[in-house]
């Protein structure tokens, strides 16, 4: 029960995120570019021994954070505190321990690891991310699975919402076929989920699928996805020059 | 052109279609008419090569359509581009992340070249003014604008024959007039456009020949030629 509820929960969450997207322009340099770029920097801080390429990480991050809306800089703030603070008290020890500067490190690296992960989701659809994955040749098909896969879980979830809504506007007081109910929900919900794989996979066959897949990108290079790739081979200069 | 010998088809003994024989020709626009349950959409099962005749024989341009011969691969995507299918239920044929890759999966399956593909997903996409949607998820957009999508997806790959399962279903009035137009400005193109409508008045403005069927699952209008 409590398993089903936080899947709905999290198809709940997809929803809303894709109901609020919908209008969204598309991000004007290219996904792939930045997921590229922020798995390079979170990698290149873990690996880097010097502070001064983890602060100018932290300071193109903090500079294009201050860029964006209020209520998206709030949103990757509350994202960031957890993870800080929980670090620098795991940390606390190192400085009775005399090594300060191992907590300042580690606690910077954290900091610097999840501002760029959430400077990127805040940016970045959900879809562009993992259609950032498709531009490696044989991913695409796997990123379709996955795209397929997610789109599925929002029509159920969506399904069996209406389904449960149905059940609502029927129950009236305290009554125990309420909790029965909901293994009808799954059940219906199930039978619903093979029907709609299976049409979609006749629907797949006969626009001609044979098992591969190409990821179709109008995205063409531009002057800003030089203008990135700019900062982070700076970013990557800096950090051998560091090293 | 399609022609259907002495079809047969039982879902578990349950007779689905009894009897139909009948020669679609190219270039002329078919209405099948009837009531639920008589047999239209295992019609368009077979005539798509998703379900097979329990008696009888498909031929396609001369050429017998059975489980045997589809299961050949180069044969089933030969057979597939040269029939173009709507569903009724736009959301199961929309399975890619945009509108623009949902309308360029066919053309990367026929394995045109990179510019071509590029070429007519824009075309499609002015044509069935999708520009302001080719971005979005097909799951997010209205019944509408879906249905569009999937008929842009289809006709991209261009085939010869075209089939749309209730076209107009689940569409408000705007949405069936932009349709109902739309199959009409495709009359000219010379394809072979089957339509299972229980829209009268869809079937009167559009079909070259009215093909009803009845709850005995046989065609009894035009009479077998």
């Amino acid at each position: 029960m409590r398993l089903n509820l936080k899947i709905m929960e999290v198809t709940g969450r997809l929803l809303k995120s894709d109901r609020e997207n919908a209008g969204r322009k598309s991000s004007p340099v290219a996904p792939a570019l930045r997921v590229g770029a922020a798995v390079l920097c979170i990698l290149l801080c873990a690996l880097s021994r010097n502070a001064v390429f983890v602060i100018a990480v932290i300071a193109v991050e903090l500079f294009r954070l201050a860029l964006m809306p209020p209520a998206s800089i709030l949103r990757v703030m509350k994202a960031l505190i957890l993870p800080v603070m929980f670090t620098a008290l795991i940390m606390l020890p190192a400085v009775f321990l005399g090594h300060p500067r191992t907590m300042l490190t580690v606690t910077m690296k954290v900091l610097e690891s999840v501002l760029v992960l959430a400077v990127m989701n805040e940016s970045l659809d959900w879809r562009e991310v993992t259609a950032a994955f498709s531009v490696a040749k044989g991913m695409a098909v796997f990123v379709l699975i996955l795209d397929m896969t997610m789109r599925f879980l929002m029509i159920l979830g969506d399904y069996s919402d209406k389904l449960l809504e149905a059940v609502m506007l029927r129950s009236v007081g305290k009554t125990n076929w309420k909790n029965a109910k909901v293994d009808g929900i799954l059940g219906t919900t199930f039978l619903k989920s093979r029907q709609m794989a299976e049409a979609t996979s006749e629907a797949m066959a006969c626009r001609c699928f044979d098992g591969q897949y190409r990821s179709y990108h109008s995205h063409r290079f531009t002057w800003r996805d030089a203008l990135f790739l700019g900062v982070y081979a700076t970013m990557i200069a800096l950090f051998v020059m560091t090293k | 052109m399609i022609q259907l010998e002495h079809i047969d088809y039982d879902y578990q003994e349950i007779p689905a279609l009894r009897d139909i024989t009948y020669t679609f020709e190219m270039g002329k626009c078919y209405c099948l008419e009837g009531p639920n349950g008589c047999g239209k959409s295992t019609l368009f099962r077979i005539l798509n090569g998703l379900a097979f005749p329990t008696a009888g024989r498909y031929l396609l341009g001369g050429e017998a359509i059975t489980e045997k011969r589809l299961r050949d691969d180069a044969f089933a995507k030969a057979f597939h581009a040269k029939i173009g299918y709507v569903f009724q239920n736009s959301e199961v044929q929309l399975f890619c992340k945009n509108v623009e890759d949902e309308i360029a999966f066919g053309l990367f399956q026929l394995g045109l070249p990179e510019d071509a593909i590029r070429e007519r997903v824009e075309k499609y996409i002015n044509l069935l003014n999708l520009a302001p949607l080719r971005k979005r998820t097909p799951y997010n957009l209205s019944g509408g604008e879906k249905k569009r999508v999937a008929l842009g997806a289809v006709l991209a790959m261009d085939p010869p024959i075209l089939m749309l399962d209730e076209p107009l279903s689940g569409l408000d009035e705007d949405g069936q007039q932009w349709i109902a137009d739309f199959i009409a400005s495709l009359k000219s193109t010379g394809k072979l456009i089957i339509i299972s409508t229980h829209n009268r008045e869809l079937a009167e403005r559009l079909a070259d020949v009215h093909v009803r069927m009845d709850k005995a699952h046989r065609i009894i209008c035009p009479q077998n030629p």
